[in-house]
Order: structure tokens, then C-alpha cells, then sequence
């Protein structure tokens, strides 16, 4: 070497700390290849000491647990209320990340089912009204009487029968809404806990809702509507605590 | 090393808050006498209050209002903890709970189970009350995680009693941490530091993120707690001295002793472990203690404790870096000190 010339080291293997626990543990056994994460192309030597053994079991243990799944939780990425704190800056984990169906995504996607069926059977209604004049009357048609200002009846709104159960609506608000209700011949006590709209609408559930059998004939009553934006809102019909049926309600 | 003042401030401010909403559960109802007194006795011993605190601190580290939702579930936690304290004491047959007589040592074993259940169903209350002005999924989210939270627990503490029910002596340190894992993880620092970020970001979150981190913190809590019935000073460590060697619980300690002693030591040790716990001596338990000290597994359950804390730290580096700092935030980082150095 030359006396001037200056002296270079070789570029370090690391230039940050490999903690003895889960990070090194990751790398060697849990990073997935082309994670990003240097430490995956980096597999790490545990020494073989009594603690260094004992923390590697560990980090056997918990990226096994977490491996297996939880499954708890609200999906993420899902409609947001409650006491979120506006304007703050979330880490990476706040964001969508796939993983198993939690609960929160089976209800989310339910929700949806039931409002996409909802908008099927609607046309298919449409269609068959068309074709089979008379028919196709299971669901109730939209009529004078069940428009705004229908007066609070069981009447207000005969419902016909088509070989299935016969059900009559009772509007207890102004707002025009219509009303489906898919339910198979059913005898016992029937309830239903609220409908739901979609998750992106925001809109606040309908609580104010009930069903009851009255001689052979389902009973819906629909309490205030008001404050409820336009939209779909649908919810499951129970006998005995086991859904039966769906009911489904659409403001415009 | 120190633990950060903000630590001890912090579990005071929380942990008075947190009390009062227990209070606020635990009315002097009747029947007090065979019941209401007990379920309200271990609260109103105090505690550390860690669980609830740690709770409160990561949602309020990520942005979230002491409101009465986040309230609402620390008291939960809190709750559910004293009720399982009062179930494991039976089963542990501990003689002594935060400095005083446990609960069935007081009362019978048949009056402090049917306290430990009402407290557990008590727990639920806090979270029922604030659920219909709360989300509904984040709500049915809460449920779910104090739910499985329970069962983890339960299955931990199944592991622990059957190794001690059939004598089993054949675990290694991958043993002890799954049963860690469940039965102390899970209620002391997984549930709460998922609760308060499912709580934050209103179930925007994934909460597997937070398993690393609370299990690490968790391991090196019990190791710790383990450390300081062998070691610890018995008026500030409010339990019986060596009391896990008369209960024959499989502590890391217990487990390094059974891979170091000799034969006729390790014949002498399982002896000791299977038989009944009235008939254990304290002769053998002080020479078993003794035995710990002789081949240095008190220093090494230390050792291993402290390598926790350090895994706890990366993983608390992971998730908070992004996050502004607070005394939430500081409090945090702190308490993975605060576990391992301190004495009660």
C-alpha cells in the first residue's frame, strides 16, 4: 500500500443490533423470503448457551401461536366509529392485512350478501310481476296505502299469500320504505334484533323493529324511520335463537 | 437499571381511575356477608394495577380519549384478574394474597369459588354497559378477545395443574413458556395491549401484531414473579416465601434444577414433587432451595428474564416507532424495566 492511499475496511455484514430474541429468531425461521427484511436472507447463529436456548424456545413458542392465528378482532380496514382519535398517524399494522375471517369480516359479509340478495330478488320481482300478472305476490307490492302517512294499521298493508307464509306490514312512520321478508312456514315466536345497513353507508341500525306471528300471518312493524338515511337495510329473522329468514328494508 | 419515575406515576394515575370504576361494580349488596365482602375483598387489597394500566396506555399512546369505553374495559380487566386470583389461590392452595390471608384460607374453599365466579361475571358488566353506545362490531370485538382471553387462560393453567397432577417431569424451557404463553400472557399484558389498540383505532387493527409484544413483556413479568417467591422479600412481596416449592410448580428454575442435579439429586427432586402437597416437608423444600442456589438457577432464570425484556423492547420498538411520544408512551417503553427489576 502507498502512503497515500487511504485504508478501507469491507462493509460490515450489519449495521444494526440482531437482538438475540425475536427478531434473530424471525429471520432464521419466520420471515418469508423477499419480505423485505434483511434479516430473512441472514440466518441467525444462536450460541449455545443455557439462556440463548431458553429465548430461542421462546420465540419457538410465540411465532408458532402466532402462526396458528388468533383470529379475533374487527377486519381490519372496516368502517370506523367510536373513539377513533381523528388526525392521528397509524403504523403499518393499523392498515389491511390479509389473514383469517375474523368474526367482524363474517358480519361484514353477510351484511353485504343480504344486501345484494336483497337487490336481486328485487329485479327477479320486477321480472316476475311482468311475466305473471297475479303472481309472484309474496313479497308486498308498493301500494297507496303503505306510501308516506300510512296510517298505523296492521291492515294499512294487506300482504298476499303465494303457498308461503302470509305477512302484513305495520308502518308507524311517515317514511315510505319497502319491506321484504324471505321466511319459510314458521309456528314458534319469532324475533329479530335490528337491521343493518352496509358498513361504507354509516348509517345507524333500525332498532325499532319487530315481528310477531298472528294467526298464521307474520306481523313486521316498523317503528321510526326519520333519522335513517336512504339506503338498504337488512337483519336476520330468529325462531327459538336460530335464524329463519331474513328480512329486508329499503328507504328511499 | 431504573425503572423511569413515569412508571410508578402512571400506574397511580390509571390505577385510581381504574379503582374507582371498580368501585362503582362492587356495591355492598346483599348477601354481603357470604358474598359481596368476598367478591370485593381482593380488589380492595390494591395491586399493581398493570394490567389495566398497560391497557390504557396503548390506546392512549395511539391517539384514544380516557373515555368510558377505554374505562370501561381496563376495569373489566381488572376484574377478571381478581376473580381468577381467587380461583388460582384455590388451586395453588396459596396461604397468602397481597400481604393477607387468601380468600379460602379466610373462608372455605366452597364461599371463595362461588365469589370467584360472581367476580368473573361481574367482569362482563363494564363492557355490557358501554356496548350499546359503542360500535357494534368493536363491541362484539371486545367480547371476543376477553372471551378467548379467558379460555387461554384456563387452558394455561390446565397445563401447570396436570404436570402437577401426574408428576410430570420431562419439560424443557419450550414446556414452560407455552404454558407461559397461556396462563399468564394472555390476562397480564396480550389481552390489555390488544384491547387498547383494538379500542384506539376502533378494530382498524391487526391485533396479531401485538402477541410478540405482550408475550415477551409477559414472560419476563412471571419469570420475575417466579424469581421473587424464591428470592423476594416476603412483607414486599405480599405471598408466602418458596411457596411455589411447596405447590411443586414447574418454574423455569425447577426446570434448569432437573436438567443440572445429579441422579440421585433429580430421584430425590421427583420425589418430592409427586407427593401430596400436606405431606410435603419443609426440609425438603429448603433443601431444594438449596439446590437452586448450588448450580446458579435463580441467576439464570435472571438472565433468561432479562433476555425477555430485551426481546419485548425490539418488539416495543416495532409497533410505537410511528407513534408520537407521550408519557403513554414513555410509560411503556418503561414497564419493560419496571418487570424485571422490580421487587413485589
Amino acid at each position: 500500500m502507498s502512503e497515500g492511499e487511504r485504508k478501507r475496511r469491507p462493509d460490515p455484514v450489519r449495521t444494526d443490533p440482531v437482538r438475540q430474541a425475536s427478531g434473530a429468531f424471525r429471520g432464521e425461521a419466520a420471515a418469508p423470503s423477499g419480505s423485505g427484511d434483511p434479516r430473512a436472507a441472514q440466518p441467525y447463529t444462536w450460541p449455545d448457551d443455557p439462556v440463548s436456548r431458553a429465548v430461542r424456545a421462546s420465540c419457538d413458542v410465540v411465532e408458532t401461536a402466532v402462526r396458528r392465528g388468533f383470529g379475533l378482532g374487527r377486519p381490519p380496514g372496516a368502517g370506523a366509529s367510536g373513539s377513533s382519535a381523528p388526525g392521528a398517524s397509524w403504523p403499518a399494522w393499523a392498515s389491511g392485512r390479509p389473514g383469517p375471517w375474523t368474526t367482524g369480516q363474517w358480519v361484514d359479509a353477510m351484511t353485504g350478501a343480504f344486501t345484494l340478495w336483497a337487490q336481486w330478488m328485487d329485479a327477479w320481482a320486477g321480472m316476475a310481476r311482468s311475466v305473471m300478472p297475479g303472481e309472484g305476490a309474496a313479497m308486498w307490492p308498493p301500494g297507496p296505502t303503505a306510501q308516506a302517512g300510512s296510517p298505523p294499521s296492521p291492515s294499512a298493508v294487506p300482504a298476499a299469500s303465494a303457498g308461503a307464509l302470509r305477512f302484513t306490514v305495520e308502518l308507524r312512520t311517515a317514511r315510505a320504505a319497502w319491506v321484504q321478508l324471505d321466511l319459510p312456514p314458521v309456528t314458534g315466536a319469532l324475533e329479530v334484533h335490528g337491521l343493518v345497513a352496509p358498513p361504507a353507508a354509516a348509517a345507524p341500525p333500525i332498532t325499532d323493529v319487530a315481528i310477531a306471528i298472528t294467526d298464521g300471518c307474520a306481523v313486521v312493524t316498523l317503528g321510526s324511520l326519520e333519522q335513517h338515511p336512504a339506503g338498504t337495510y337488512a337483519g336476520a329473522v330468529l325462531s327459538a335463537g336460530r335464524a329463519c329468514g331474513t328480512l329486508t328494508v329499503r328507504l328511499s | 437499571m431504573t425503572p423511569p419515575a413515569v412508571v410508578s406515576e402512571v400506574l397511580r394515575d390509571y390505577g385510581a381511575v381504574v379503582r374507582d370504576a371498580v368501585r362503582a361494580y362492587l356495591p355492598p349488596a346483599e348477601p354481603r356477608r357470604y358474598l359481596y365482602d368476598l367478591v370485593a375483598d381482593y380488589p380492595g387489597r390494591g395491586g399493581k394495577m398493570m394490567r389495566p394500566s398497560l391497557c390504557i396506555a396503548v390506546a392512549r399512546a395511539l391517539g384514544a380519549p380516557l373515555d368510558p369505553l377505554l374505562i370501561a374495559a381496563a376495569a373489566s380487566i381488572e376484574l377478571m384478574h381478581n376473580a381468577m386470583l381467587i380461583h388460582d389461590d384455590i388451586e395453588d392452595e396459596s396461604d397468602r394474597r397481597r400481604g393477607e390471608p387468601t380468600l379460602h384460607s379466610l373462608w372455605g374453599n366452597a364461599m371463595a369459588i362461588n365469589a370467584g365466579d360472581a367476580l368473573a361475571m361481574t367482569s362482563l358488566r363494564p363492557l355490557l354497559d358501554v356496548a350499546a353506545h359503542t360500535d357494534p362490531l368493536l363491541a362484539l370485538g371486545i367480547l371476543e378477545e376477553t372471551e378467548h382471553m379467558a379460555r387461554e387462560s384456563a387452558e394455561g393453567q390446565a397445563l401447570e395443574l396436570g404436570w402437577r397432577a401426574d408428576n410430570v417431569v420431562a419439560l424443557e424451557e419450550r414446556d414452560y413458556f407455552e404454558m407461559v404463553l397461556k396462563k399468564t400472557c394472555w390476562l397480564a399484558t396480550i389481552h390489555p395491549v390488544r384491547l387498547g389498540a383494538l379500542i384506539a383505532v376502533a378494530g382498524r387493527v391487526d391485533p396479531t401484531a401485538f402477541v410478540r409484544f405482550g408475550f415477551f413483556l409477559g414472560a419476563a413479568f412471571q419469570i420475575q414473579y417466579d424469581v421473587l417467591n424464591l428470592a423476594g422479600d416476603t412483607e414486599v412481596y405480599g405471598k408466602e416465601t418458596a411457596g411455589d416449592l411447596r405447590e411443586g410448580k414447574r418454574t423455569l428454575m425447577i426446570i434448569r434444577l432437573l436438567q443440572l442435579a445429579t441422579a440421585d439429586e433429580r430421584v430425590r427432586l421427583v420425589a418430592h414433587l409427586g407427593t401430596p402437597m400436606a405431606a410435603r416437608t419443609g426440609r425438603e423444600v429448603g433443601w431444594i432451595r438449596d439446590r437452586i442456589d448450588h448450580y446458579g438457577c435463580i441467576d439464570y432464570a435472571r438472565q433468561v428474564a432479562h433476555a425477555m425484556a430485551g426481546a419485548a423492547l425490539e418488539e416495543y420498538a416495532r409497533l410505537f416507532a410511528p407513534v408520537p411520544p407521550s408519557r403513554d408512551r414513555a410509560f411503556l417503553e418503561g414497564l419493560i424495566t419496571w418487570v424485571v427489576e422490580r421487587t413485589s
